[in-house]
């Protein structure tokens, strides 16, 4: 068995190569009829447009295609490698995101002179990225499961920052989007001579250290016993890695995956030697991505439509992670680490005080109290001030309602899926009704917005239910429904990127709603949301006690006579509900429903009621606070407040993960 | 209580295992049965039937002269407790919460804990001697003492039959006899049906009023305590050089591996 299994990796390289001979066939074949192949790979005759199109554009994006590929692959294999974490990759944690907010910044604030630092700009914001999650992630014991969320994290964190800063550079919008979802289309060699050298260094620099690494998979200790300098070699590779993804990305954008599922693939396919998977791995990468790249050109008519390769590589690469997560049990099979069993039974009434005297003042301050150029400016209350009161106490109003949705919508996924860490956000929930909406946007256009908040609801229902088929098996691993939602959301957001690439002039208008702006809003949704929002938790405080009974697992509230499949579908229900009202009036990325239930229940909200009620009080207050913020910050512009909310909840998990031990 | 008759259960799977084969048993009413067997007998998935928490099977089983099957969730409830070998230790709730929880069969999702309620759950307290700890949360407990709490709350929950997997398989063997002995005293206490795996062969041997021995997913034994231990049987069940010697101050056979 394995025998067999050692020929595996072979096997589908071989596979993989053949194909990619293949395309290059069909590319090459209407030159190859007449005997052209050689004149147009190197000296095309400058009349014939055909020449000219495929030297300068089909030859350079193929010679992209292959070694973006290989790249992205042999960054994933090395970082995988180095930090001993089979799920770890370029994109994962957050070295993407890292390069693409500091490429974003450099490209619109810098001035052109600047240009030749552009490079290190960008190597030094996917090493800061990566940096920031290795510090957190290695406070726990670099548990692959921290890894991952710090990486999240991250992601979003940089991903919210790059989208303010395009909000407020709209003229760069559109191309900035274009490359933000991976393009790898060509109008000349350009690209290819800047990657090219970059790449190859970055790979024989790699390889040549590829040795040392086996030692690094025994394990810190023994590797600095048998002699080698852990730290000086980890950082090396890293920095490698970071190297060639930050060009590739550069050059191409945002490609996904590739670095995740290459690797991963190869190592279940049976590579264990971390040499042979380097090795392995840029072949095959470069193979796949050709490949990919292949099928996606068959999409695009000359000049027509794009369909960006990097969105694709998420489209292909996100269900293979979901199916290796089924197939592979390559993650250790830690229990949730969440778990506060030395916490004390505290008395949550002073804090529910609290909260709410806060949200009584906030409430207050944030209709009279203003920032203009100056500093603060208060508001008084006389007639000529009322329509201004009205227009501000309607978003604050809208922002609350929002936080109190988002936080039983989490407190009620957390705990019906027992796990901590699940939230509308990171389940797919909020990018499905998002994407639910765009489409449906696309067809009823911005008016029909109740039927808008139906389907959304809908979609993000058909995701919850997605998730939880994948995850039927493994309800006790958190880190099992957080991969499996990740990779959902991947999907999801690779969907919205490809519709907003094409949704033009609309882009903008999405964008500031996918942002999490309160200024669409009007009264009347907000008061349905309010509604919808009230009456669902009563319903869910009502069901406290089988909520709570939920927490004993399947096998015990079955034995103790609650039917608790219907329930959980049923309380799922209600979440997804829930979280599709918010996302219709803040947009999918807020973090509040992950935030506020953890926080209350950190801060000793035990029980299902008082933990609903405690999450309520949080997330309005929080979203309180963001639509202020949002509105006030940075007068006389706006913010979008989802966005605002994100970086509280965001900074809330790095000084949480930071924190702990 | 529970009959048995042709019962066999087969793994799920591309290539189903059998991993129980014609098993026709009864178990008596107001027993302390043991279920005994080498490792991967059958010994849990047996218990598990009997709990419901493996569905196909062929074969029938009836529960007070009904099919299993034909019992509604709370119902079943009201008349099973069952005890996991792993039961999910909920972080955030004290024991007298847990301990409420058996009464959840009984009162469902809104029904009112009246007077009643809080007098069983009371005693369930009592008499497992977890009252001391009413307060505090189950997770910051020791092993014995949750295994007190889980064995309250299936109390609580005031089913005449209780199924235990492997109830003391995590305890030290002071704590083993303790929770045995709580086991056996509950069980004339409160006149209930006990149906409990176990490992240990001399705790089964000083408890169990019955017993059932699994060899490869069959039956391959059943009898009484005295009968079961003797050498030449336990050598049978366990394919092990095992034998007995027997104790003349308390009249026992203890085992010991040759």
């Amino acid at each position: 068995m394995t025998n067999t299994r050692s020929y595996l990796p072979a096997i589908l390289l071989a596979l993989l190569g053949l194909s990619s001979i293949g395309i290059l066939v069909i590319d090459f074949w209407p030159f190859l009829q007449k005997g052209l192949a050689g004149q147009v790979m190197f000296s095309p005759d400058e009349t014939d447009f055909d020449q000219i199109l495929f030297h300068y554009s089909t030859l350079p994006r193929l010679a992209m295609a292959f070694l973006c590929g290989a790249g992205l692959a042999l960054a994933g294999a090395a970082i995988q490698t180095v930090l001993r974490n089979p799920l770890a990759s370029p994109t994962t944690l957050g070295v993407g995101a890292g390069v693409e907010f500091a490429l974003t910044i450099f490209l619109l604030i810098a001035p052109a002179s600047m240009a030749i630092f552009q490079e290190a700009f960008a190597l030094a914001g996917g090493m800061i990225a990566l940096g920031a999650v290795y510090l957190i992630a290695s406070k726990r014991g670099n548990a692959t499961l921290w890894l991952i969320l710090a990486g999240m994290i991250v992601n979003l964190l940089l991903q919210s920052g790059s989208q303010i800063v395009l909000l407020f550079n709209e003229q760069y919008l559109q191309s900035v989007f274009m490359w933000g979802a991976g393009d790898l289309a060509q109008n000349g060699w350009e690209s290819t001579e800047f990657v090219l050298p970059r790449v190859v260094i970055g790979m024989i620099a790699v390889l040549a250290l590829s040795r040392p690494l086996d030692l690094l998979a025994l394990g810190d200790d023994t590797a600095n016993s048998l002699g080698a300098k852990v730290t000086v070699l980890r950082l090396l590779i890293l920095g490698f890695a970071v190297f060639i993804t930050a060009s590739v990305i550069s050059a191409a954008g945002m490609i996904g995956f590739v670095g995740l599922a290459v690797p991963a693939a190869l190592r279940i396919a049976g590579l264990t030697r971390s040499r042979d998977l380097m090795i392995y791995s840029v072949l095959t990468g470069g193979f796949v991505l050709l490949l990919i790249d292949f099928i996606v050109r068959q999409f695009n008519g000359l000049g027509g439509d794009v369909l960006p390769t990097g969105a694709a590589t998420a489209l292909f690469g996100a269900p293979f992670i979901i199916l290796v997560l089924r197939k592979a049990r390559i993650m250790p099979g830690t229990q949730s680490e969440d778990q506060h069993s030395d916490q004390e039974i505290i008395s949550k009434l002073r804090l529910s005080i609290i909260l709410t005297i806060t949200l009584v003042l906030g409430i207050g301050f944030s209709l009279f109290v203003s920032l203009d150029g100056n500093g603060f400016a208060v508001l008084g209350w006389n007639a000529d001030n009322m329509d201004i009161l009205l227009g501000r106490s309607e978003r604050t109003f809208a922002a609350m309602i929002c936080g109190a949705a988002l936080a039983v919508s989490g407190t009620l996924i957390q705990r019906v899926g027992r796990n901590p860490l699940a939230s509308p956000e990171i389940t797919g929930v909020s990018s499905a009704t998002a994407l639910a909406m765009i489409v449906a946007l696309a067809i009823f256009g911005f008016g029909q917005r109740a039927e808008l908040m139906v389907i959304g609801a809908a979609g993000g229902i058909v995701s919850l239910l997605v998730l939880l088929v994948l995850c039927r098996k493994f309800t006790h691993a958190p880190h099992y429904m957080l991969l499996n939602g990740l990779a959902l959301t991947a999907i999801l957001g690779a969907i919205v990127r490809i519709v907003l690439t094409r949704s033009g002039t609309q882009t903008s208008m999405l964008m500031s709603w996918l942002a999490g702006t309160t200024y669409f809003t009007n009264m009347h949704e907000v008061m349905i949301v309010a509604g919808v929002t009230a009456v669902l938790l009563v319903v869910a405080i009502a069901l406290r006690r089988p909520l709570e009974l939920a927490s004993l697992g399947t096998d015990q509230s079955v034995s103790l006579g609650l039917g608790i499949s219907g329930f959980q579908f049923a309380m799922m229900l209600v979440a997804a509900i829930l979280a599709a009202s918010a996302t219709l009036l803040v947009g999918p990325l807020s973090f509040v429903g992950l935030m506020a239930p953890h926080l209350a229940r950190v801060a000793g909200y035990r029980l299902a009621g008082g933990h609903l009620l405690g999450a309520v009080l949080i997330g309005v207050n929080v979203m309180m606070v963001a639509e202020w913020l949002a509105r006030n910050m940075i007068y006389p512009a706006q913010l979008p407040t989802g966005i605002i909310a994100a970086l509280i909840g965001t900074s809330y998990f790095l000084i949480l993960a930071v924190r702990k031990r | 209580m529970f009959d048995l008759k042709d019962v066999i259960f087969k793994s799920d799977g591309k290539n189903p295992k059998t991993l129980l084969s014609d098993i026709s048993v009864n178990f008596p009413t107001g027993a302390f049965s043991a279920i005994v067997g080498h490792n991967g007998s059958g010994k849990s998935t047996l218990l598990k039937l009997l709990a419901r928490k493996n569905n196909k099977h062929s074969g029938t089983i009836t529960l007070d002269n009904a099919a299993l099957e034909s019992h509604g969730t709370r119902d079943f409830a009201r008349k099973v407790a069952y005890l996991p070998q792993n039961p999910v230790v909920p972080p955030h709730l004290s024991v007298r919460e847990l301990v409420a929880f058996g009464r959840y069969p009984w009162r469902g999702a809104f029904g009112r804990y009246r007077d009643e309620d809080h007098a069983k759950i009371d005693q369930a307290m009592e008499l497992t001697h977890v009252t001391g700890f009413a307060d505090r949360l189950v997770a910051s407990l020791s092993g014995g003492e949750r295994q007190r709490v889980w064995l309250a709350m299936l109390l609580a929950q005031d089913a005449p039959v209780l199924l235990l997997d492997e109830p003391t398989s995590a305890l030290d063997v002071g704590h083993q006899r303790d929770i045995l002995q709580l086991v056996a005293n509950l069980k004339n206490h409160s006149n209930l049906t006990v149906i409990a795996v176990l490992h240990d062969i001399d705790m089964v041997g000083r408890f169990a009023d019955h017993i059932i021995a699994l060899r490869g997913g069959q039956t391959c034994w059943q009898g009484t305590a005295r009968d079961f231990m003797q050498g030449e049987i336990l050598r049978t069940i366990f394919q092990t050089d095992i034998d007995v010697i027997h104790l003349p101050d308390h009249d026992r056979f203890v085992s010991y591996v040759a």
